[in-house]
């Protein structure tokens, strides 16, 4: 036998209007004007919000189109929205010899022993104290500390030498702007900002272009040099 | 004052040496044994044992010498300081720069051999 429902009358809170409904009901609409209610225990009883953690994001830029996106703080990879590609977002620390090419959005570290021996390795901030044979491609900079020689060249965005560090290229380097505090010797350096030579830096080039250079006393420079228009 | 030129005004002579006016030209090479501002076209060097100062609007052909040198004009013949050589926003330098130190603003033109500390 069907256990029987016990029945509750019910009032609607817009007209007035008296209905049945079974005891336990949660919510229901007045057959008289169609107003949509829930029952009391069911406004007390509402669904409990979950709170979730909240996830930190920060904006990745692809360096294959230059397209942000947000990802994860903690996410180890991603994949750009727009053109597809991997994005390999972790740090990399070069201890020895390394063979093949690098492309990372975090930092890449050649360490004093280390050698990068691919022909292109691309991250968004690059350390090197080691060699280097192939080219070098840093999105924000590159920075230098101990005696590096790159077999090809380098770009990106800032190249700083540190003081006694220096930076032997032997294909042409391109960079946004340049903090030389060490040494610097290649065929041709282009920067397409501001240069600074420091009291302790020299650089030695065949040809150099800047927009702006500043060689304070003590720091050397040789070189063909050439202002070249700033990029606005 | 060194500088002197029959043919053309000697527009100012005081401690720091102005010369130059606009229209002025000079043929032959210039030179100072005191700080200097030249203005006008030099078609020639301009020597200095202090600091000179290129104006802006100057024209000098040939090299800028001195222990200082702040230019603010053009000069096809190079610069060369024993000091600081300072090439300005609008100026106009060829041929290149010798120098202790130096600073070449934004704007400026510059090409040229640089040889500086």
């Amino acid at each position: 036998m069907p256990a029987v429902l016990t029945k509750i009358e019910v009032t609607c809170p817009e007209c007035g209007q008296a209905q049945m409904e079974s005891e336990n009901f949660i919510s229901t609409v007045c057959r008289n004007c169609g107003h949509y209610f829930k029952s009391g225990r069911a406004a007390q009883t509402g669904k409990r919000k979950i709170r979730r953690a909240v996830i930190k994001k920060r904006e990745l830029t692809c360096a294959e189109c230059g397209t942000s996106q947000e990802v994860a703080e903690e996410a180890q990879s991603s994949t750009c929205l727009q053109c597809g590609r991997h994005l390999e977002l972790g740090h990399r620390e070069i201890l020895g010899e390394h063979l093949g090419n690098l492309s990372l959005e975090g930092e890449l570290k050649i360490g004093p022993k280390g050698n990068f021996g691919g022909s292109r390795a691309r991250a968004a901030r690059i350390l090197l104290q080691g060699r280097a044979s192939g080219y070098l491609e840093a999105a924000e900079w590159l920075r230098v500390e101990g005696q590096a020689r790159l077999r090809t060249g380098a770009s990106g965005g800032k190249l700083e030498i540190r003081p006694g560090a220096v930076m032997e290229a032997g294909e042409p380097i391109l960079f946004q702007s340049g903090e030389i505090e060490g040494e610097l010797r290649c065929p041709v350096a282009r920067f397409n900002g501001p240069l600074r030579v420091g009291p302790q830096g020299t650089v030695v080039a065949e040809k150099i272009s800047f927009t702006e250079l500043t060689v304070e006393p003590g720091g050397k420079i040789r070189a063909q040099g050439e202002t070249v228009a700033g990029q606005g | 004052m060194g500088g002197r030129c029959p043919q053309n005004p000697l527009v100012h002579s005081g401690e720091n040496h102005p010369l130059g006016a606009p229209g002025l030209r000079i043929w032959g090479d210039v030179k100072f044994r005191a700080d200097a501002v030249m203005g006008g076209e030099v078609k020639g060097s301009v020597t200095g044992t202090d600091k000179i100062i290129v104006t802006g609007g100057t024209v000098v052909t040939g090299a800028v010498e001195g222990s200082e040198i702040r230019v603010q004009g053009e000069v096809h013949g190079g610069v060369a300081g024993r000091g600081l050589v300072w090439i300005g926003p609008q100026a106009k330098v060829k041929m290149g720069c010798r120098a202790k130190a130096l600073r070449i603003e934004p704007g400026a033109e510059f090409r040229g051999e640089l040889q500086v500390g």
